[in-house]
């Protein structure tokens, strides 16, 4: 180590931060230009510790704690809680009902998609599952609040703002968690992540892979017949984001254009399905 | 959340507000009112603003706090509000060009015309201690403003270079040598203290 090394590294070593306390140490005990800048910069600190520091109001920290306490919870109220305290009971739940699902689900049916499609049954607790599992695939920049300080209007909305550019899957589930009241408690999330790689559910992906190959086009036939054969009015206002866009995409796929484009236009609405129905969109036009 | 816990985090204290425990928010508040406080009167040099501020970064967390993750520390959010709000304030100020008459000072929190007012400084003020304590304020308040910020991170939080580094999005190195001129720059303007042996 230098002398220009070790003066870089001074003030780590006052704050326990360096990364060679010996080699500072060393130089110190040798150089005394190094000492004298160690002993100025000690100085400095213990003159800065002098900081004069001061009180917030107490009747400000009142109202921020009244406003705190107005706040209503979005999670989940306390009688859920309680249903909570048997993550063994979800979990056994959980499985039974993807159980059921494997055998009940019209193939190709909920499973069915173009490319990009997320099946219905997968949408919320496979991701939640991920996200709380930690999954590589939702590696993301740290937390909103980090984001630059955007320019914005006068009157103080800057932190108002959507963390454009940070929506993930996991920003997403969570969002969905709040959506739904609360979060899925992590063990619970375990513990059905761990139960689905052990069941059939494990290999619907795939076979819900092999049945877009094979059977794509009459899975959308179904699909269409079943919903025009329902009464529409009350069909299609109790149709989901996801389900307007499987419809959306499977009237792409059979050629109806204008049937196709009122679908996804509404899937697109939705901001689970926006960026999906907007690409089919995008293909929709392309045709 | 065991709030009965000797010493949750700040981050099991978040969840738990967020999950209907007023009584996790004032714990919140207690650890970091303080230095938040004083984080925001430095760095705005104005008590009233710094008030203001204060008030608008805890209404920010209330309103926010569903969107924080825990793959971050409270602090680093916290004082990632806090900062933009104060850019954003000083930003205003710019336009401005001089401080408000009515707007406090930070050490005095009297107003310039509370204290055109007042006789003289109180015998405490006067107190040696107290003349050094606020030259070291105004020395403080005389650095960049890119190096107050690390150095008040630092030393009023004590937050860890790289936390640092999250608030101001730069990368480590650069905080440390911004603590290290901000430290140099405060021994030249307090040189005369320590050469008088005031200290």
């Amino acid at each position: 180590m230098n002398c220009d090394e070790c003066k870089e590294q001074i003030f780590e070593l006052i704050e326990q931060e360096t990364i060679d306390p010996d080699g500072v140490r060393a130089l110190l005990a040798r150089c005394p230009d190094c000492h004298s800048l160690f002993d100025e910069t000690k100085a400095a600190l213990r003159t800065a510790a002098m900081l004069p520091l001061e009180e917030p109001p107490l009747s400000i920290d009142a109202a921020i704690v009244r406003a705190a306490a107005e706040r209503v919870p979005t999670q989940r109220p306390s009688g859920w809680r309680r249903l909570q305290a048997a993550p063994w009971a979800m979990a056994a739940v959980a499985l039974l009902a993807l159980g059921i699902g494997v055998w009940t689900l019209p193939r190709g049916g909920e499973l069915e998609g173009s490319d990009g499609f997320v099946g219905k049954r997968e949408a919320h607790g496979e991701l939640i599952a991920r996200d709380e599992l930690g999954d590589a695939s939702s590696q993301e920049p740290v937390i909103a609040a980090l984001e630059p300080a955007p320019a914005r209007a006068i009157g103080g909305a800057e932190a108002d703002a959507p963390a454009t550019g940070l929506e993930t899957a996991s920003s997403r589930s969570a969002r969905a968690k709040q959506r739904a009241g609360a979060p899925v408690a992590p063990a619970v999330a375990r513990q059905v992540a761990g139960a689905r790689k052990a069941s059939p559910e494990a290999a619907a992906p795939r076979l819900a892979a092999q049945e877009r190959k094979e059977d794509a086009i009459a899975a959308c036939q179904r699909r269409v017949a079943e919903h025009e054969g329902a009464e529409q009015d009350e069909a299609d206002a109790t149709i989901d984001a996801e389900q307007a866009l499987a419809l959306g995409e499977c009237y792409q796929k059979l050629g109806k254009k204008t049937k196709a484009r009122r679908w996804l236009t509404r899937a697109a609405g939705e901001p689970v399905t926006k960026l999906r129905a907007e690409q089919a969109l995008r293909g929709l036009d392309a045709e | 959340m065991g709030l009965g816990l000797s010493d949750p985090s700040d981050e099991a204290l978040l969840a738990a507000y967020r999950s209907g425990e007023s009584r996790a928010f004032e714990i919140l508040l207690g650890r970091y009112r303080g230095p938040l406080f004083n984080f925001l009167l430095r760095s705005s040099r104005d008590r009233g603003r710094a008030e203001e501020l204060y008030q608008d970064v805890w209404m920010k967390v209330i309103e926010r706090c569903d969107d924080f993750r825990g793959d971050a520390k409270f602090s680093t959010w916290l004082y990632a509000i806090a900062r933009n709000l104060a850019i954003d304030h000083r930003r205003k100020m710019k336009f401005r060009g001089h401080a408000p008459l009515d707007a406090t000072q930070p050490r005095t929190g009297q107003s310039i015309g509370e204290r055109l007012g007042n006789p003289g400084p109180s015998t405490e003020q006067l107190a040696i201690g107290g003349l050094i304590r606020a030259r070291i304020g105004d020395a403080v308040e005389e650095l960049p403003e890119e190096q107050r910020e690390v150095f008040l991170l630092r030393q009023l939080q004590g937050l860890a270079f790289n936390e640092i580094a999250e608030v101001v999005g730069v990368p480590a190195n650069t905080v440390k040598s911004r603590m290290r001129y901000a430290l140099e720059r405060l021994q030249g303007l307090l040189s005369d203290l320590e050469e008088s042996d005031e200290l």
